[in-house]
């Protein structure tokens, strides 16, 4: 048992150090708000110093155990408030190359729709894309911090992709990598 | 394999989830079937998009610093109250309390109806008020004034001279605009008249306004640094992009505005630097030579990722600096390392080409841009490799930029 399983607060303060940005910045993203991601990150750790005694690490990764705590305090919370529009008025959208100031308004635009496409989802839907392509987590993984079958995952990313991409307007060029 | 079955696999095949049969099947229909081409490119640019977009909005923010602080009360005292319960409890230790709760409960209720436009027209715009919060998304965080200066068109040591237009984003919205006059006292990078127009989200006395980049108030000096938008109108580079001037020093926001910025706590945090050492470091910098390669958001980007067979297509830019005219020359070689230690073949199957590579730059203070264009053919092995885009300037020296490109099998 590690020490901080024993109920040691300086071990647990270290543990915290240690994950409070990777659950905080999973947090933001899967519920799109400071204020969201802020409660969530309280109440990630409070569960688990209240349940410390149950982490076996033989079952799997505490990485992992964060994942699923952090994924279901997320789908939990009702959303509170949507993030307020980004500033998109008079930008003047443009499809010409080398013409910077358009191209700067247009790439901008796109990269901001993406954003805006990503909260339009449902947090079930956004937690699976968060897990995957920002935490890089396999879809075992995903499996598991989720508590969903692996099927499950593989037709939730499929899905979920073609559906960011179909509000993105389906956009099949690649550029500007 | 038809498409339908196909099409429900093709993102497990790009995140390489699949059984080999069952990849092997997938890439066998991928060779006769357009259309399932087609897609797979659409949803591999989706990924990369996300995965940038991911990453960046995750780089903007941190935890608050008082976090452990109030976890550890929390724990310390075992069970927490209910909210309500401890709410109810702080209302009736004293009975005046019940009296503001319920004048508040009344102001907010105002507050959202006027907000609704229920009652009367809005207040004077330049008036002060006291701002709502929100938060923001910024598109990019900067890891050191090299990149910050890359990013920037220009940069300019000026004055917050007052309000030009507050501007609302829809007609029944909450969200406002305000376009500030910036009188220039002293340029660092680029071109600009001596006065130009910034623009930033929210409005003084009208709600919204960005946490993290709190509105300017006339008579306020900052280093600015700007992108340039449509019609000459500018917007700072986020909460990165500006640098009170007091008393001849310069503070970063953290410091100036007494805002929890945490992410100014490893990088670009200026407590007090003198305004003519900090300038001068800014102008070095600034008039350096510097290639940058850029992602969608023409923002700087030094890392790629495909998968086999796969193709990208970036800008990459070549600021000049404070040197010019002169010609240029690119070069590219594989590289051992991300510090472009020893240069190593490039495997036969990644081509790699830049449309201009040569060139003649004019004046000083131009940027010029090339197309880069990565192909990695399907019989190339996966994996990282580091490539080198040297530069040869005329008159100005040599240089480089090492880009990550990782292939996914």
């Amino acid at each position: 048992m590690e020490t901080w399983q024993s109920g040691n607060k300086s071990a647990f303060q270290a543990l915290f150090r240690q994950y409070e940005r990777l659950v905080f910045k999973n947090a933001y993203l899967m519920t799109g708000t400071r204020e969201d991601a802020e409660d969530v990150l309280q109440e990630v750790f409070i569960s688990v110093w209240r349940s410390r005694h149950t982490f076996d690490p033989e079952k799997g990764s505490l990485v992992t155990w964060l994942h699923r705590i952090t994924v279901n305090e997320c789908l939990r919370r009702r959303r509170k408030k949507k993030p307020d529009p980004l500033p998109l008025d008079g930008l003047d959208p443009a499809d010409t190359r080398h013409t910077s100031q358009e191209e700067i308004m247009a790439s901008q635009q796109e990269y901001e729709r993406l954003l805006r496409a990503l909260d339009s989802l449902d947090r079930k839907h956004r937690a699976v894309l968060v897990l995957r392509y920002f935490n890089d987590l396999s879809y075992a993984e995903i499996a598991q911090a989720m508590d969903i079958p692996l099927g499950t995952v593989k037709s939730r990313i499929n899905q979920t992709l073609k559906l960011l991409r179909g509000r993105l307007g389906g956009e099949a060029t690649r550029r500007g990598l | 394999m038809n498409c339908a079955t196909a099409d429900g696999l093709l993102a497990a095949y790009l995140d390489g989830e699949l059984t080999p049969e069952t990849k092997g099947q997938v890439q066998a229909h991928l060779s006769t079937c357009e259309r399932c081409q087609k897609e797979i490119e659409a949803l591999a640019a989706t990924q990369y998009e996300l995965r940038q977009a991911l990453k960046s909005t995750a780089d903007s923010v941190s935890p608050p610093s008082q976090a452990w602080d109030e976890l550890e009360q929390l724990v310390a005292g075992g069970q927490r109250p209910s909210f309500t319960r401890a709410w109810a409890l702080w209302l009736m230790e004293r009975p005046w309390r019940i009296i503001v709760t319920i004048l508040l409960i009344i102001a907010i209720v105002l507050g959202i109806l006027w907000g609704l436009d229920v009652l009367s027209a809005r207040s004077n715009p330049t008036g002060q008020g006291q701002p709502v919060s929100s938060g923001a998304s910024w598109a990019k965080s900067f890891e050191d004034m090299t990149e910050l200066c890359a990013a920037s068109d220009v940069i300019a040591l000026g004055m917050v001279d007052r309000v030009i237009r507050v501007t609302r984003a829809q007609p029944s919205g909450h969200l406002y605009f305000t376009d500030w006059a910036f009188r220039i006292e002293k340029v660092l990078k680029g071109r600009v008249t001596e006065e130009v127009t910034v623009h930033q989200t929210g409005a003084a006395g009208l709600g919204s306004e960005i946490a993290e980049d709190p509105l300017f108030r006339r008579g306020e000096r900052y280093v600015l640094f700007l992108k340039r938008g449509a019609q000459e109108i500018f917007y700072n580079l986020g909460p990165w992009g500006r640098y009170k001037v007091v008393d001849g020093r310069v503070y970063s926001v953290n410091r100036a505005l007494e805002y929890r910025t945490w992410y100014f706590e490893e990088k670009l945090d200026f407590n007090g630097v003198a305004q003519d050492d900090f300038i001068a470091d800014v102008t070095e910098v600034a008039e350096s030579p510097r290639l940058t390669f850029m992602d969608r958001t023409r923002l700087p980007v030094d890392v790629f990722r495909t998968w086999i067979g796969g193709t990208i297509t970036s800008d990459v830019a070549f600021w000049t600096g404070k040197y010019g005219p002169g010609k240029v020359s690119y070069t590219v070689k594989r590289v051992d390392n991300k510090n472009g230690d020893n240069p190593v073949p490039l495997p036969e199957g990644i081509r790699f080409t830049i449309t201009p590579a040569k060139f003649t730059t004019a004046d000083p203070g131009l940027t010029y841009e090339s197309r880069v264009l990565i192909w990695v053919s399907p019989d190339t092995p996966g994996g990282t490799y580091w490539v080198s885009v040297d530069y040869e300037f005329e008159g100005a020296g040599s240089g480089h930029r090492i880009i990550t490109l990782h292939v996914d099998s």
